[in-house]
């Protein structure tokens, strides 16, 4: 088999990430604030938060939490920020993981205005602009998308959001790993990641950084380790962002996968998996019947390809990929929802081929030699 | 007089497909013998039909409002979707089977 769906959950792991899994297992187990065992290891969540904040350019490591997923980490957000009684901008290239809880959560916001994509999925900082008012609260950016791999142009929103005043929410979970990302230097307020995908972490991973969130309210109570008898909070008490008992073996993986991330740089990551990805694009757009939905400019670009083969949809593909040739990619909408209308792809979905530094050049051309055999037969 | 029943189906199960539409749901049906030539020509009459013959293994697919079914050649097992408005399982596993 050959695994290029990497944009879903990365495969295979690094082999420091996989040691310090099994390492967390077999270790006798340590609860942060919940065992008279000391240990080392009671470091190893905030060794994870600093590492974080080194790969994601944060100083305030105190402001990184972590949750079971990007998913999780937007559900609790949108109830933390108050961001009710006015209107959010998010881009048309937003994951479910953002448009769901917006457009399902009663009293989030009173109003969701999309910003618009070009036929790659680059959005124009100008169009953001057009759609601010004076009862914007907040702008929300999905660093890449995970259906066209563009990457936003985070330092022009950045400076518009400021100048107005508003909150920058950002999702890197398909960047982050792969595209640099400077948190403090953008003036980024809050960004999510997931800790299975470009981070090598395991799933059941993810968190976020939420810029001075001591003056937030954290919206979920529970097990914390400390004030043992203490179960009702005022409004000044101290607030925890992390209940619940950690995901103590998942941190580990995550702290290993971004060490791994932190001793290669993204920089050379980018490098690599560009190479991968600009081969696919280049042979694919020389295919007739084929058509590419990520730019073929020698821009930025985060690890993924999507396209489609006029005459089959893109099901059919994928279909044909996994049982003739052995090759995994995903196809369809990748809970991307909204991108669609402006790819015009949303009668069919599109093929999305994602790769990892782990991928080679021989599977990319499997797929490019699958595609030209399909292509012939049609 | 009763058609001869030419294609042996074993088992179904759920299939792992995400289907576009949550009124959709997809199995895979699995076949005592690899899927010939003929069995899938056959099926050429319930709907639109697709057939990539010049594949290593040939991929075929038909299509109509109630149901797709897609497959390769030489594999023991094809996929249906359905829509399950309008169409049961078992009605469609038994026209299969009627071909």
């Amino acid at each position: 088999m050959i695994y290029l769906n990497q944009a879903s959950t990365t495969f295979p792991k690094p082999d420091i990430v996989r040691k310090a899994y099994i390492k967390a297992f077999d270790s006798i187990p340590f609860g942060e604030n919940r065992s008279n065992l000391n240990l080392d290891n009671e470091n190893l969540i905030n060794s994870c938060r600093k590492n974080l904040g080194l790969l994601l350019g944060v100083k305030n490591i105190d402001d990184i939490y972590f949750s079971s997923s990007a998913t999780a980490s937007f559900n609790d957000l949108f109830r933390i920020l108050n961001l009710a009684k006015g209107n959010i901008i998010i881009s048309c290239l937003e994951h479910n993981s953002v448009v769901r809880p917006l457009y399902n959560f009663d009293n989030i916001t009173d109003e969701i205005r999309v910003v618009p994509c070009d036929e790659y999925g680059n959005i124009k900082p100008c169009d953001v602009e057009n759609l601010i008012d004076l009862n914007t609260k907040a702008v929300i950016i999905n660093q890449c998308s995970n259906v066209t791999g563009s990457i936003q142009d985070l330092s022009s929103i950045s400076t518009i959001v400021k100048k107005n005043h508003l909150l920058f929410i950002v999702d890197a979970s398909q960047s982050g790993g792969s595209i640099p990302i400077k948190i403090d230097e953008l003036g980024i307020d809050v960004l999510v990641f997931t800790g299975h995908k470009g981070l090598f972490g395991v799933q059941g991973t993810g968190g976020y950084y939420l810029k001075n969130s001591r003056i937030y309210r954290s919206c979920n109570y529970g097990g914390t380790g400390s004030q043992g008898l203490k179960y009702i909070f005022e409004k000044n008490d101290k607030t925890y962002f992390e209940v619940g008992t950690p995901n103590y073996h998942g941190l580990s993986a995550l702290n290993a996968g971004v060490k791994f991330i932190l001793d290669i740089g993204t920089d050379e990551i980018s490098k690599i998996e560009m190479g991968l990805i600009n081969k696919l694009i280049n042979e694919l757009r020389c295919i007739d019947k084929v058509i590419v939905y990520t730019s073929p400019f020698e821009c930025k670009k985060g690890p993924i390809v999507s396209f489609n083969i006029k005459g089959l949809s893109s099901f059919d593909v994928g279909y044909i990929l996994e049982n003739n040739y052995g090759i995994i990619i995903r196809a369809g909408y990748h809970c991307a929802p909204l991108i669609h209308k402006y790819l015009k792809t949303e009668n069919c979905g599109t093929v999305r081929v994602s790769v990892s530094i782990f991928n080679t050049i021989q599977e990319i051309e499997a797929v490019i030699n699958a595609v030209k055999d399909i292509v012939v037969t049609l | 007089m009763q058609k001869e029943v030419v294609m042996n189906i074993v088992d179904q199960k759920k299939s792992k497909e995400i289907c576009i539409s949550v009124d959709w749901m997809a199995y895979d049906f699995f076949l005592e013998k690899p899927l010939s030539e003929n069995e899938i020509l056959k099926m050429k009459s319930l709907g639109s039909f697709v057939y990539l013959k010049s594949l290593k293994q040939p991929f075929f697919k038909v299509e109509n409002n109630n149901f797709i079914i897609k497959g390769i050649e030489g594999n023991k097992f094809f996929r249906v979707s359905f829509c399950t408005l309008s169409s049961q399982i078992s009605e469609i596993e038994d026209l299969i089977k009627r071909l």
